[in-house]
């Protein structure tokens, strides 16, 4: 973990619709410059939480919700000054042109007449949308609508980009163009919080991860200590020539072997990997004369992170 | 070929028995009719014909919610297919384009139907009290049954034809004044142009015209509500007017069956045009650079036309109030340039009070509409500030209006501060200012809880709140609760009492806008 003081500070945040509680006492914190990736299923508490830090959501309980150390409900205003949030749907004026669209927000956000063109010039730049300067909004594709409304929240320099859903229902070329904006982003030393279900498309933007499932943290922390803490039960399947009988009693009982369960063509071994390690797993196995046909560590990338962690339940 | 409607029916029935706010509606309407049924026995004991009284006050309010459903309820019944875009979706599951039509009139034209004719037993009770018969209660709800059906299906044309629904209402509520206003001003002008001799009185047009303008006498609803009303009525309850209004619902449901394929089909944005604002930056109707107060700026010029409309709206009003001045002059022995302000002032004014009224209607439900609320609440203002800068802006677009309201008052103003004077004293002028201005704020207000008519929706709430108002304080000062003052003051605390409302209103426009860009 960063060392860095923390841009984002969320306590025991609970967040209720009535009787539903959508988010149930999560608490985070991420450093200046993070790229945090907020994961989880539909209805898991991701938008209401996104919501809270863009002051957009009014009824909530917290300890703290604090942004660059500035309460979110006391200085609602403060805040806005300082993030920049996307929605995950479009929400433009669409009967204007992409010029109008920026320069009426670069007016909004109180941007100085005078530096008011070169900065939708730069933002424009940066969003590759500087030929569609003068294409009305509502002639834009939908990737080009996204990266318009990336290059909104960027008018006005902020610290804290909250993100939600910014690559759902982009096309491949979209999404690789919205993560390439992302990357230079990051390049720029933004604090950026996305939520998103392209999982592998995070694990290549973000230095920390959140995983939440109805309404609570399954884990979060950086991408190695995530792997790590998996790995620790990482599942190993083997294949064995012939019979197998008492080898599942001879497996299960060497140190580090959570569990050994029988499927239709393979053994797969539950490993707790600081006790033992899979290449001293398959030495072992070899040591007691079987002949192992196949043996393969099951590979941990971000989404088998996900479906590890997560059970598809709502809050 | 009629599945496709019952699936439409019974999702519209189903739809709306889930809605509360249908229940609390038809509740109103009970209210409302109890309410006249005290009145009526309360006045009894000092009138006579109190049933007749009784009836007459349900049927004009029978009226008048059908004709704000005309306006709002059947006018929508394919326009909010077109804007929700799922006609394409309907016709890919083999609902043809009649049962389509059918599915979506139907229901509503039915609860139409339902809640005219559950009142039916109770205003057999009117019957009771004196001063009307079986047969005048059942000819007025043949007349208002047959009026009904010729609005809704006037409605589905419209909504047929037009690609959103504040079009579609607009088309209506121009229809309806032609209906009823057509007649008697094509009447004026004939017997205009016959005592100016431009035509003879005995010529084929003339005779044509007037037979016209008999036809459209005898077909019209409110005609037919009078000839009842009046007493010893015996007429046949299936008159001329029944007949013709029926047939009208008939031709309109073919119309618009006809014209489907032309306009329902065609895809349509539901964001508005940029109309005659000019994209290049050197043109006069260009928007240009976007002002300090941006979304003054924005709703200025793309909500409300910016300046290319308000060239427009100047040219039209001005052509407008010149042809209407020279032709009371013309037709006038007299006719001063202080009176000539005074018409300019009263027909402007009327203007400036329709075109707020608009405005309010739209001014908020536009930002719900397009979903732009969340981005525009994240800007570093409370939504209180955002909300004023933007009736900023759109107050803007009524100064062509004003601009002829001020020119009218200046050549009127000897005679307008004579009579205000006077009027200023009366409570019941500022009664009147603040049911505007509360009618706007609730207008405003309704937008935002409700996808389409707000403005019918708010008149008929003002109109009510009227009703039971002044009705109350009749029966009051008829009962001798007091005299003139007694109402005097409670005219007064009325007017409080909306003042502090409008006050709360901006509030609750507040809470609601922050709710819906939390959404």
């Amino acid at each position: 973990m960063s060392t860095q003081p923390a841009m984002v500070e969320v306590k025991n945040l609970w967040v209720r619709y009535g009787k539903y509680e959508a988010v149930k006492g999560i608490s985070f914190s991420i450093p200046k410059g993070e790229v945090f990736g907020f994961i989880g299923p539909n209805g898991a508490g991701k938008s209401s939480t996104i919501k809270v830090l863009a002051t957009l959501q009014r009824e909530y309980d917290c300890d703290a919700v604090k942004i660059n150390g500035i309460s979110v409900k006391k200085a609602p205003h403060l805040i806005r000054e300082m993030i920049g949030y996307m929605p995950d749907f479009f929400g433009v004026y669409e009967d204007l042109t992409a010029r109008e669209y920026l320069h009426f927000f670069a007016a909004a956000y109180r941007i100085n007449r005078t530096r008011r063109k070169a900065i939708v010039n730069d933002v424009l730049e940066l969003t590759d949308l500087t030929e569609k300067i003068d294409a009305p909004v509502d002639s834009l594709s939908r990737g080009m609508k996204q990266r318009l409304a990336l290059a909104r929240v960027l008018l006005h320099d902020p610290d804290l980009l909250l993100l939600d859903e910014p690559a759902s229902g982009l096309d491949p070329r979209a999404r690789i163009e919205v993560r390439e904006l992302l990357v230079a982003l990051k390049e720029m030393g933004k604090t950026i919080i996305i939520s998103s279900h392209i999982l592998h498309e995070l694990s290549q933007l973000c230095t920390s991860i959140g995983i939440i499932e109805a309404g609570q943290f399954v884990t979060q922390g950086s991408l190695d200590h995530i792997y790590k803490r998996l790995e620790l039960s990482r599942v190993v399947h083997v294949q064995i020539v012939g019979e197998m009988n008492g080898i599942c009693q001879k497996i299960e009982s060497f140190e580090g072997v959570k569990s050994v369960s029988v499927q239709a063509d393979r053994i797969a071994i539950q490993l707790q990997e600081d006790q033992l390690a899979v290449e001293d797993l398959h030495a072992r196995l070899a040591a007691t004369g079987v002949k192992i046909r196949m043996f393969q560590a099951e590979a941990m990338d971000m989404e088998t992170v996900f479906m590890k962690l997560t059970e598809g339940k709502t809050a | 070929m009629l599945q496709g409607t019952f699936a439409l029916f019974h999702r519209a029935l189903c739809v709306d028995f889930r809605l509360t706010r249908t229940h609390l509606f038809r509740f109103l309407f009970a209210v409302l009719i109890l309410f006249c049924l005290m009145i009526a026995h309360s006045s009894s004991r000092v009138m006579g014909a109190a049933g007749l009284y009784l009836f007459s006050q349900i049927i004009y309010l029978n009226f008048m919610f059908i004709l704000m459903a005309g306006i709002s309820f059947f006018a929508t019944a394919i326009t909010e297919e077109k804007e929700e875009q799922t006609i394409g979706l309907l016709l890919m599951a083999g609902v043809n384009p009649i049962s389509l039509l059918l599915g979506k009139s139907l229901p509503r034209l039915v609860s139409a139907l339902i809640l005219l004719s559950i009142q039916f037993p109770f205003t057999l009770l009117a019957i009771t009290l004196g001063g009307v018969t079986f047969t005048q209660v059942l000819a007025t709800y043949a007349t208002l049954g047959a009026f009904l059906i010729g609005l809704s299906n006037l409605g589905l044309v419209c909504s047929v034809l037009c690609s959103r629904s504040r079009t579609a209402s607009t088309l209506v509520l121009i229809s309806l004044f032609m209906y009823f206003l057509g007649p008697p001003l094509l009447g004026w002008c004939i017997d205009g142009a016959v005592s100016e001799n431009w035509v003879g009185a005995n010529s084929l047009i003339v005779g044509g015209t007037k037979s016209f303008i008999e036809l459209c006498y005898e077909s019209s609803v409110l005609r037919q509500l009078s000839l009842i009303l009046t007493s010893g009525f015996s007429e046949s309850p299936w008159g001329f007017q029944f007949w013709t209004n029926l047939m009208a619902g008939v031709l309109f449901f073919l119309l618009a069956s006809l014209c489907f394929n032309r306009f329902a089909l065609t895809e349509v944005s539901t964001d508005p045009g940029r109309g005659l604002v000019s994209k290049k930056r050197n043109r006069i109707f260009s928007p240009g650079r976007a002002w300090m107060q941006a979304l003054a700026w924005k709703d200025f010029y793309f909500v409300n036309g910016g300046l290319g409309m308000a060239l427009i709206k100047h040219i039209c009003y001005g052509v407008a109030l010149f042809s209407l001045c020279a032709y009371i002059s013309y037709t006038s022995r007299s006719y001063s340039l202080q009176e000539m302000g005074l018409t300019v002032f009263w027909t402007m004014l009327i203007v400036v009070l329709i075109e707020i009224s608009l405005i309010s209607s739209r001014i908020f439900h536009v930002e719900v509409q397009w979903k732009t609320l969340v981005s525009t609440a994240m800007l570093p203002q409370s939504m209180a500030q955002i909300a004023y800068a933007k009736v900023f802006g759109s107050m803007l677009a009524v100064i062509p209006a004003f601009f002829y309201l001020i020119i009218g008052g200046l050549l009127g103003i000897e005679e307008m501060t004579q009579d205000l004077g006077m009027v200023l004293a009366e409570p019941g002028f500022w009664l009147t200012c603040i049911e505007i201005l509360f009618f706007w704020h609730l207008t405003a207000l309704l937008s935002t809880f409700i996808k389409w008519g707000a403005l019918p929706l708010a008149f008929v709430l003002m109109w009510v709140g009227n009703m039971v108002f002044f009705f109350s304080m009749s029966m009051v000062i008829m009962g001798g609760g007091g005299g003139p003052d007694v109402f005097e003051a409670v005219t007064i605390l009325f007017t409080l009492f909306l003042s502090a409302s409008i006050v709360g209103s901006h509030f609750m426009i507040n809470e609601r806008l922050t709710y819906l860009a939390s959404q």
